[in-house]
């Protein structure tokens, strides 16, 4: 709803997943949500507050520390026929569950010959940018999308991470929502209303001409600033947020990359293994013809994150990273 | 809830029935015919007595060794159903049948369902069913992490489950002994705030007044209970794994048997004689036979299935 001035509603990244929860729960009578501190505390990130009190301990579970239990839980219920809401606070704590998400979550439907469906959502927190160190701040992605069975999105705005939730709590089959904790505070247009961002959908979220960033997470943002000083280079990048990692929406990149003949995938994750190899290759299989130069790739060093802030802001690959990329890969002096 | 004259003949008719279906498709993998079978011998009582304690709309989360005997006691999966789904020629008691009791299969790793459990009773629950779920795993899994966490999780929550450990005093190869400090496993349900309870596993009359117990508890909305019911195995973990045992603990470990157990408790009871159970076992012995003879003839006929294609299992894979 627009205020007195016509402008549309702002809202933070937090509040947006807030309201996408809080929609989920209305429109959704046997939706519940679990997870560690969910209940009073509002959550530790604090996109729970007043979830609790709204819906009551029956349909918002504040469980005790056991990941396990909680996606374990999620696949017994969502085959009965409710549909979890799961909240996983690190996506560095996956490890800690990996069996019930990648042997349960992602194969009972194939396992039982199709008869079970399972629509769990799940929820979980990447990224570095807080000095949380090795065990909190990594971006994880690429594990999961190498799980059939799974769904992967990732929201980089405000608006995206409620109309991909609420996609996510919509659709039959498990989906993991990664959020970005450095994004938290991020304001931005939020409709009102129920809608759903459609899953497997990029987002150009800067058109341009003749360059290509694939991208998604906090490094939307970063690509977009490098975009800015790259156009002062004379070259006009075309920005491209994936938003869905899994299904990957391979089309858009692939018109993207015909008409810009140069193209990069950025992200914040370990390059080496990261999900830019798949999109490098994807890239060069579909469209070889058309690239005038190898495709490039931005990701963090194959190291874990440091804790150090000074260290964490030199390992965190940002728009200056890209730009340099950029400049290497193109061979661009000065 | 006592088992009237005709429920308790019902249940030995199932338990013999069980016996020798599991023996029959134990000898059949000894002798090459059949593959990859983990021997329930030894455990039929637990099935037994927990499937008919149980009511149909209970959702019963299956294990290796005595999901079969838990489905043929429920009804609706007979003896024949059994031989031959061994065969590739009939479900097998894992499948959920429409309008059969309410079953969840088992998965290939073991404890990592009895979270899945937990999310079962959850849902009916939140559902407003008063409905039960019992899940059953063994010694082995009871060691798994994921265990611990569901438990903790049914006592805080105080949710309609029933955990049923089948205790055979081994996993694949590590004796209970070694593989837990504890004297057993029904103590661990201190630490989750429920009741513990040791059963025979050998005795199916015992194993269903324990779990008719557990599950009026729990459908009273007073709580899970932790049951462990102790029995022998058999036979090795499964066909082709060595067993460790010396052959004279092998022989020890069929002295207790579930089948015996019960004909001499309906003896006694004068319920059963000795000509009555050997017009049951006549029975028993026909349809195996003839389930057999089935299996066998058409063994080969459907021996390389279509394989699948890569669009069709991805069709499966996503909803």
């Amino acid at each position: 709803m627009a205020d007195q001035n016509n402008k549309p509603r702002q809202l933070t990244y937090v509040m947006a997943i807030n309201e996408a929860i809080r929609t989920v729960m209305q429109e959704q009578p046997n939706a519940f949500a679990a997870g560690e501190d969910i209940g009073g505390a509002g959550g530790v990130y604090g996109y729970y507050n007043g979830i609790q009190e709204q819906f009551g301990t029956d349909r918002v579970y504040d469980t005790p520390i056991s990941e396990k239990g909680i996606v374990g839980l999620g696949v017994g219920a969502a085959a009965t026929g409710c549909r979890p809401i799961l909240d996983l606070m690190f996506i560095d704590f996956m490890g800690e569950c990996m069996d019930e998400v990648a042997n349960q979550l992602a194969k009972m439907r194939y396992m039982f010959g199709g008869s079970a469906t399972l629509p769990v959502t799940l929820l979980t927190m990447a990224g570095a940018g807080a000095s949380l160190a090795a065990q909190h701040s990594q971006s994880l992605e690429a594990w999961l999308c190498h799980l059939p069975g799974l769904k992967v999105v990732m929201a980089a705005t405000p608006a995206d991470a409620k109309g991909l939730i609420i996609a996510a709590a919509r659709d039959d089959n498990p989906v993991i929502v990664i959020m970005m904790k450095t994004l938290l505070a991020l304001n931005g247009e939020v409709p009102e209303d129920s809608y759903a961002t459609p899953i497997g959908k990029a987002n150009i979220v800067r058109p341009g001409e003749n360059y290509t960033i694939v991208t998604w997470g906090r490094m939307v943002h970063e690509a977009i600033t490098a975009a800015e000083q790259l156009a002062r280079s004379g070259l006009d990048a075309e920005v491209i947020d994936a938003r869905s990692l899994q299904p990957f929406d391979t089309e858009t990149v692939i018109a993207s990359v015909r008409k810009t003949h140069r193209a990069m995938v950025a992200h914040e994750a370990v390059r080496y293994g990261g999900l830019g190899g798949e999109v490098a290759a994807q890239i060069q299989e579909l469209a070889f013809d058309d690239l005038d130069a190898p495709v490039a790739r931005v990701g963090a060093p194959f190291a874990p994150v440091p804790f150090s802030p000074v260290l964490e802001s030199a390992y965190v690959p940002n728009a200056e990273t890209i730009v340099a990329e950029v400049r290497s890969q193109l061979r661009i002096e000065g | 809830m006592a088992l009237n004259e005709e429920q308790l003949i019902a249940m030995y008719r199932a338990l013999a029935g069980s016996r020798s279906a599991e023996h029959e498709i134990t000898e059949l993998n000894k002798q090459g015919v059949l593959s990859g079978h983990h021997s329930g011998l030894g455990h039929e009582a637990i099935g037994v007595g927990v499937g008919f304690a149980v009511r149909p709309d209970d959702c019963v989360q299956m294990s290796h060794r005595s999901g079969m005997m838990l489905a043929h006691a429920r009804g609706g999966y007979s003896l024949s159903d059994a031989v031959l789904s061994q065969f590739g020629q009939a479900p097998s008691h894992y499948a959920q049948t429409e309008g059969g009791p309410r079953t969840c299969s088992i998965v290939g790793l073991v404890g990592t369902w009895v979270p899945m459990s937990v999310g079962i009773a959850m849902a009916d629950r939140f559902r407003g069913k008063d409905t039960v779920t019992v899940t059953f795993f063994g010694d082995g899994a009871a060691n798994e992490g994921a265990v611990h966490e569901a438990m903790n999780l049914a006592g805080t929550r105080r949710l309609p489950i029933v955990f049923v450990i089948e205790n055979n005093g081994f996993a694949v190869s590590m004796p209970t002994s070694e593989a837990t400090a504890a004297e057993d496993f029904a103590s661990r349900a201190a630490g989750y705030g429920m009741p513990g309870v040791t059963v025979d596993g050998h005795d199916a009359l015992a194993v269903y007044e324990v779990a008719t117990q557990a599950l009026a508890r729990a459908r009273a909305g007073r709580g899970p209970t932790l049951v462990e019911a102790v029995i022998t195995r058999w036979e090795p973990h499964a066909q082709g794994i060595a067993d460790l045992r010396s052959a004279e603990e092998m022989a020890e470990a069929r002295i207790r048997d579930g089948a015996q157990i019960l004909r001499a408790a309906l003896i006694e009871r004068g319920l059963l004689d000795e000509a009555a159970a050997a017009a049951i076992q006549a029975q028993i012995d026909e349809e195996i036979r003839a389930a057999c003879e089935q299996g066998q003839s058409t063994k080969h006929a459907s021996a390389e299935p279509a394989p699948m294609t890569p669009e069709a299992a991805a069709a499966l894979t996503y909803a």
